[in-house]
């Protein structure tokens, strides 16, 4: 009886150790893409690594389910929830840095001076406008796959597409004339 | 700006200025955590689900008693005396007149009900032509049923008499309903006489 409990319990340490190895093997190869993702949602690096790192701690306890199937669906799909929790929960926008922040923050993040136009006018955008925009553009999904990562109809992707890339155009276009 | 040129700034405004790394024993320690809140979680809900499932089990098995009668009944009602008084359950009580405290002349009755108001009570005796008598949830000043000398019902002491709660609808002379499928419909008959 002692000898069957210890060879089930070994079975069970060694599943969730591979488990667990696999866990780590995924993520250390997909996180970086996943928080360039959320960085273009919240236009903040800090933000993203918070917003990807609770996503995968919500998908860590289901990992075993889920990694046979499609984890990235599952993981953007999580990871879209949550930012639209965590907005839904905060209602207000998120901070803004200042001109004093730009300057300082220009030593390590060139990207942020080079497109700050782009992350305000995306900052500008309803936050699942933002979000159609990201997937079909930045991670390259199609229609469906966004549909499906928003929990919504492909004819809702559609229409949110074409308002985002309207809305956007008329914000940067007025970016560049103020510019000037 | 056309959408190659979007994919391209989205592309290059996405670009870390430092290389990221996952932090793999924070992600394994908060998910650990997260684990055991969601099992307390589930604990507390399975053991919120049986205590409450307990307590209706527990309410189901023993009915709260129901005002035996809604008022309870006065001594006096205007002139008349409280002689006896009794409370069936089911809507139903039989009363023996041999039971009357005292001398009474004759039947003087009141009947009360929680749910009175849609209802009022056959009154039956072996021998007897059943007479249909007001119910009300307040003791109401008795109404007489008859005598033990001649005129009114015939009334025998030693006759149980029957009150049975019946709806409004209900005409002498139809075949009595069967009782209240309710143990706390409690009809309560209270017998007056003079002093």
């Amino acid at each position: 009886m002692t000898a069957e409990l210890s060879a089930v319990r070994g079975q069970v340490e060694d599943q969730r150790s591979t488990h667990t190895a696999d866990f780590d093997e995924y993520v250390a190869v997909r996180y970086q893409q996943l928080v360039r993702m959320a960085r273009l949602l919240t236009q903040d690096w800090a933000l993203a690594e918070d917003l990807v790192q609770s996503a995968l701690v919500k998908c860590w306890g289901s990992w075993g389910s889920i990694r046979n199937d499609d984890p990235t669906a599952y993981i953007r799909r999580t990871l879209m929830t949550t930012y639209f929790g965590w907005w839904r929960w905060r209602r207000s926008r998120p901070e803004r840095l200042m001109a004093v922040d730009l300057e300082r923050s220009m030593t390590d993040d060139y990207t942020l001076i080079e497109n700050a136009d782009l992350l305000d006018a995306l900052r500008s955008l309803p936050k699942r406008m933002c979000a159609v925009v990201v997937l079909r553009y930045f991670e390259d999904l199609t229609e469906a796959q966004t549909a499906a990562a928003l929990g919504c109809t492909v004819g809702t992707v559609k229409s949110q597409t074409h308002r985002a890339l309207r809305r956007l155009h008329l914000e940067l276009t007025a970016v560049e004339e103020a510019e000037r | 700006m056309n959408v190659e040129e979007l994919r391209e700034r989205l592309e290059n405004a996405a670009q870390p200025p430092h290389p990221l790394t996952p932090p793999l024993e924070d992600l394994h320690r908060r998910g650990r955590r997260r684990r055991r809140q969601r099992a307390g979680l589930l604990v507390t809900a399975v053991a919120t689900a049986l205590v409450i499932g307990g307590v209706q089990l527990l309410a189901a098995k023993h009915p709260e008693p129901a005002t035996p009668a809604a008022e309870p009944f006065p001594a006096y009602l205007g002139m008349y005396r409280l002689s006896a008084q009794q409370t069936g359950a089911a809507g139903q009580t039989d009363f023996t007149p041999q039971a009357l405290t005292g001398k009474v002349d004759e039947l003087s009755i009141t009947c009360t009900a929680r749910d009175a108001e849609h209802r009022q009570v056959l009154v039956t005796s072996p021998g007897g032509v059943p007479v249909l008598v007001a119910c009300s949830r307040f003791p109401t000043n008795p109404g007489t049923l008859g005598g033990f000398d001649a005129g009114g019902m015939a009334v025998v002491r030693k006759t149980p008499i029957r009150f049975r709660l019946v709806d409004l609808d209900y005409q002498v002379g139809e075949p009595p309903p069967a009782p209240l499928d309710d143990p706390t419909a409690r009809l309560a008959v209270a017998v007056y006489g003079l002093p």
